[in-house]
């Protein structure tokens, strides 16, 4: 990629951000119309664009003047909550107190991102989804692989929200809504208020620095839930873990007390006998645990399907009883990482954090993951796997999965075109899945 | 951003006012504000949208296309720009009458292509912006123009004004701005005036001191040796027998500081015998012979190309012709490509065309050479054609034809290197030689430029003139006559050949079907415009009707159909009887279990194929509950499926037996 094109777009994204934090859309109109009135209005004599050219310029130039006697203190406090989900709408207090000396009306708020232009580091080496399938001049352009990128790196769209009038010393409180686009970490610079011109084509923003971050947990689909016909098995999860389901009552011999036993099960009848504390020993806990894989070896740093991937797994995680069984889930990010939730492990919360940070294994085999199963398998009542393609190595876990007896449901997330490799090479898949189009999630997700 | 309502009516009509378009503006405009008096509503979906898209590009391509027919292609953008608002009116029409507040502009043209990056936008200040552009380029020069442009855009601005100012401030800062618009319009239109009259001023001088004028009153050296580079032909020629070697275009008398400029640039208009016919010779004639020429004009203009003594040409392809009194033809007026008949006798001569002093000056940097050529000659002495035949064997014998420039080097001009240390060059050193020599022998002489005409086409069966035809020569008056004395080496011709291009051949077919389509397009002089505009108005209908029939626009009903649709339709698909036999079954469906896994439990269908299962489930469930239904495709295909299980349904055992033990 040349240096040359990534300083254009740098430059030009630059460029876009200046006109919208100083124009308004009916500004960046008449821009349009200045421009144009420009290009065809030269020649006087011909036409009467110039006239268009005149007005429109005038009307420009007066109302960015006027937009700079905007001032104003104040100070601002948010109350953000620490997370909220991708693409539900956050809505949250603000405070704001007028420090000045004079009323402000039709002040507008707007949360400020930090926002850092990608490095052309980032930009060379990321590749948009799709990227294969553009023409050779877009591809050499790269363009399109520009704007994928900073779409990526916009994690929420705010709006200009208009304030009550704010009074002079007095402190006002307001709702600010906010929409966060894609899981991850929202980093807040602080919040723009902006006043616009007499004309309404020109503002001028105020930025009131004070960061704050606010996680966001992957987006959430209605899954219903999971069967697997597997058996409970014997897992070392004692009575910490089984709290009110399984066999616990289940008598198997008396022994000693020792220190740390509960009261409750003090057999008095057989210290009375012995003449020391003798207690119950109840038969340990067998409870179901489930495996929910995640396929995260995508080539790229940034893959939809992938996140839409980290979306159904946390749909299924959250629709999941946690008091009956335990899920492990399985990923693999910078390294292969297990984590369980239910029967008082780790709560759906917590995970829900974890799966809002999961990354992409960009220079890792899928053979780490298989090993990862294959390790735990012993343990796993059933599983459910979401692969987001089908090859040699991830058939290789499926048919290990099935040559194991360990019940399996297997999604596969596809693109719009509905291709992957499983369907394209001559990979000989005589296993039964479930397919979901990225495009369509909320219908073929509840067929799962 | 609010478009205040009626705005866009006030702009269609200001538009039809300043085009003289009001008729048209004004349905438009009772279309468009009817909007708001009209409760019906259509229901549009991102497809609908985008058909609507290709309807107007359509519109637009067809309107340019008659546009170009009908107009001079000088005023195309303009015209184009000026009826805007009508082809753009679908867009604005379809968004207004749709229960959507924005529309998604994109194309398919046809192709299948994933629109689903388009944003919807809302149309309105767009297309008002056009109404003003519009209305700009009917260019009235009304007084009234700013007034209502200013008023147009003073209700925009009110409604998007910035509420923390009073009105006062408001109304204050617009009376300014209208103000120094005004004044800047004036100051733009001085301005103009100013450079325009500047500019004038500047291409008056330019043209004065390069003394370049575009019918080529003067020629530089290498002019000529640029034309020899290209194998384009630019003329064919049809004799009876062997055509005339040299086709003159123009003659030169004056030669200074490297170039010969013209003696008489007194063109003027030559009166047609007839429609199509020109005595470029006053009669009596001699009878002489006819010959077909068919020349590139492409600025449909330019001088005209004949042999020695052509005394009358015919032609319907050129309208207007000058001449000027040494017998050189300017076209003022032809077709891209003209064709005519040429009528020649070599003996036929102007007989104003005269030599006057100036065919006898020599420049004094040039004479130092001259001299030095003349004594090497020694033939002062004889005759003048004999001192013809000298100077012609001098060239040949000592000389040789190369394309090369020759520049001055250690000598005080090109020429004088030419002829006295390099010996080599290209026609227009022989030519300006030669005619330099003669004069110095007191014989007058022009320099004169034109086209040889050699090459018999081996595709066309006619003589072609090539580029590198082009060549330059001497003419000598003597006895009364001018006569052609072409010095240059007889091989120029084979040498310009062998640095011809491979691609000649193929090229020379291209050169062919190109001419062929120029000639057709000039050659019937029967004016097509409106045929071709009858076409392109019924193509533009038929693609309009496919386009249509794709487009499934319904009227949105209104709240309380809704209401009834909601409460009492009830939709019963094709699969419905497969759920009811399966809902008999004595193993019912477990909790969290999905129909499908239901079904691959019970095992009724042998080689069950899931995901076709799976599909027509997927489709009863959208029959059911999707708004919008399915498709013909769609119920065509969970009907066949339907029908399918429901026919293995009826043999399965487990079912029956289940039903059975239920009877």
């Amino acid at each position: 990629m040349s240096k040359h094109l990534y300083k254009l777009y740098k430059h030009t994204q630059r460029c876009k951000e200046w006109v919208a934090s100083r124009f308004t859309n009916m500004g960046r109109l008449f821009l349009f119309i200045l421009g144009i009135a420009f290009l065809f209005g030269i020649n006087v004599q011909r036409t009467m664009i110039y006239q268009i050219l005149s007005i429109a310029s005038v009307l420009l130039i007066i109302s960015f003047v006027c937009s700079y006697r905007f001032r104003i203190k104040v100070k601002i406090e948010r109350n953000l909550p620490k997370t909220c989900i991708a693409g539900r709408e956050l809505r949250y207090n603000v405070q704001i107190e007028n420090l000045g000396k004079k009323t402000h009306s039709a002040i507008y708020y707007r949360e400020q991102s930090s926002k850092i232009l990608p490095s052309f580091l980032e930009y060379s080496s990321f590749t948009e989804d799709g990227e294969e399938q553009r023409n050779l001049f877009d591809r050499k352009m790269g363009y399109y692989r520009w704007l994928s990128l900073i779409h990526i790196n916009n994690t929420f769209q705010c709006i200009d929200q208009e304030l009550p009038d704010l009074a002079a010393g007095k402190k006002i409180e307001s709702t600010i809504s906010l929409l966060p686009l894609k899981r991850g970490t929202i980093h807040l610079e602080g919040s723009t208020l902006s006043l616009v011109d007499p004309f309404g084509l020109c503002k001028r923003q105020v930025l009131c620095q004070s960061p704050a971050n606010v996680l966001v947990l992957p987006k959430l689909y209605s899954v219903p839930k999971l069967y697997f016909p597997g058996s409970r098995k014997y897992h070392q999860g004692g009575i910490t873990a089984a709290q009110n389901h399984g066999d616990s009552s289940e008598f198997i011999s008396l022994r000693e007390y020792t220190h740390g036993d509960p009261i409750k099960y003090i057999d008095w009848k057989a210290t009375a006998r012995v003449g020391k504390p003798i207690v119950k020993q109840h038969k340990d806990e067998y409870f179901s645990r489930y495996g929910l894989i995640l396929d995260s070896y995508v080539a790229r740093s940034y893959s939809q399907i992938f996140e839409e991937a980290v979306s159904v797994a946390a749909s299924i995680m959250m629709n999941q009883d946690n008091s009956e069984a335990v899920l492990d889930l399985f990923f693999v990010g910078r390294k292969c990482i297990t984590c369980s939730v239910g029967r008082g492990l780790t709560d759906q919360q917590r995970m829900l954090e974890i799966l809002a940070s999961v990354t992409t294994s960009q220079n890792r085999k899928f053979k780490e993951m298989t090993a990862l199963v294959k390790h735990h398998s012993s343990l796993l009542s059933g599983v459910v796997l979401i692969l987001i393609d089908l090859d040699e190595d991830r058939k290789e876990l499926v048919d290990y999965l099935i040559a194991h007896k360990i019940p399996c449901k297997l999604i596969i997330m596809v693109d719009s075109n509905g291709k992957f490799t499983g369907k394209t090479d001559t990979l000989n898949v005589d296993f039964s899945f479930t397919e979901i189009n990225i495009n369509r999630m909320e219908e073929d997700i509840t067929l799962l | 951003m609010k478009v205040p309502p009626l705005i866009t009516g006030a702009a269609l009509l200001f538009w039809g006012n300043e085009t003289n378009a009001l008729f048209i503006a004004t349905i438009l405009a009772l279309f468009i504000e009817g909007s708001h008096l009209v409760k019906t509503r259509y229901t549009l979906k991102r497809s609908d949208f985008i058909n609507i898209s290709d309807l107007t590009s359509l519109a637009f391509m067809a309107s340019v296309a008659l546009i170009l027919l009908n107009y001079e292609p000088i005023g195309f953008l303009r015209i184009t720009t000026s009826w805007l608002p009508l082809t753009l009116s679908p867009l604005i029409i379809c968004q207004l009458y749709s229960t959507s507040d924005k529309i998604v502009i994109g194309t398919r043209l046809g192709k299948q292509q994933n629109n689903e990056s388009l944003k919807p936008l809302d149309f309105r200040p767009y297309y008002l912006t056009v109404c003003l552009f519009a209305a700009a380029t009917g260019n009235s020069r009304s007084l009234w123009f700013y007034p209502v442009l200013s008023v147009l855009l003073i209700w925009l601005l009110f409604q998007n004004r910035g509420r923390s100012y009073s009105l006062l401030s408001f109304f204050l800062l617009i009376g300014i701005s209208l103000g120094l618009g005004y004044g800047s319009i004036l100051g733009i239109e001085e301005t103009q005036r100013i450079i325009i009259k500047k500019t004038h001023g500047f291409w008056r001088n330019y043209y004065r001191t390069k003394n370049s004028d575009p019918f080529k009153s003067h020629i530089h050296f290498g002019e000529t040796g640029r034309l020899k580079t290209s194998d384009e032909i630019i003329m064919r020629v049809e004799a009876p027998s062997t055509p005339p070697h040299l086709f003159k275009e123009a003659s030169y008398s004056l030669f200074t500081n490297k170039s010969w400029i013209g003696q008489n640039n007194d063109f003027t208009l030559l009166p047609a015998v007839t429609e199509t016919t020109w005595d470029l010779i006053v009669p009596p004639h001699k009878p002489g012979t006819a010959i077909s020429v068919e020349y590139d004009l492409p600025k449909e203009k330019g001088l005209l190309p004949y042999p020695k003594g052509g005394y009358r040409l015919k032609s319907n392809t050129i309208f207007n012709i000058e001449k000027n009194s040494d017998g050189i033809v300017k076209v003022i007026d032809g077709t891209p490509v003209i064709s005519y008949d040429l009528f020649y006798h070599p003996e036929m001569q102007l007989t104003t065309d005269l030599p006057g002093p100036r065919n006898l000056e020599i420049p004094e940097s040039e004479k130092y050479a001259l001299q030095e050529v003349i004594n090497q000659l020694g033939v002062s002495t004889l005759a003048d054609h004999q001192k013809i035949d000298a100077i012609t064997h001098f060239f040949q014998k000592n000389f040789s034809y190369s394309l090369h420039l020759v520049g001055k080097e250690s000598y005080a001009t090109p020429l004088g290197n030419f002829l006295l240390h390099k010996k080599s060059g290209f026609c227009e050193y022989y030519a300006t030689a030669t005619t330099l020599l003669l004069r110095l022998y007191g014989i007058p002489s022009r320099y004169a430029v034109g086209y040889a005409v050699t090459e018999k086409s081996w595709l066309e069966k006619k003589y072609v003139v090539r580029k590198r035809h082009a060549h330059a020569w001497s003419e000598a008056f003597i006895a009364g006559h001018w006569q052609v004395v072409d010095t240059t080496p007889s091989n120029w011709v084979e040498e310009d050949q062998e640095l011809s291009s491979f691609f000649t051949k193929p090229m020379d077919i291209f050169y062919f079907i190109r001419h062929q389509y120029r000639l057709y397009q000039v050659g019937s002089g029967v004016d097509n415009t409106l045929i071709y505009s009858i076409v392109i108005i019924v193509l533009t209908f038929i693609l309009f009707f496919r386009i249509y029939r794709r487009m499934k626009i319904e009227q949105a009903s209104s709240a309380k159909e809704r209401i009834n649709f909601r409460s009492f339709d009830k939709i019963v698909s094709p699969f419905t009887p497969i759920m009811d036999a399966i809902m008999q079954s004595k193993e019912h469906q477990r909790d969290n279990e999905s129909f499908v896994e239901w079904i691959l439990r019970l095992d009724i269908f042998p080689n069950l194929n899931s995901c076709e299962f799976e599909e027509l489930y997927r489709l009863h469930l959208q029959m059911r509950y999707d708004p919008r239904g399915l498709d013909d495709h769609q119920l065509t295909q969970l009907r066949q499926g339907s029908e399918k299980y429901l026919t293995i349904i009826e043999h399965a055992p487990s079912i029956h037996s289940s039903q059975a033990s239920k009877r």
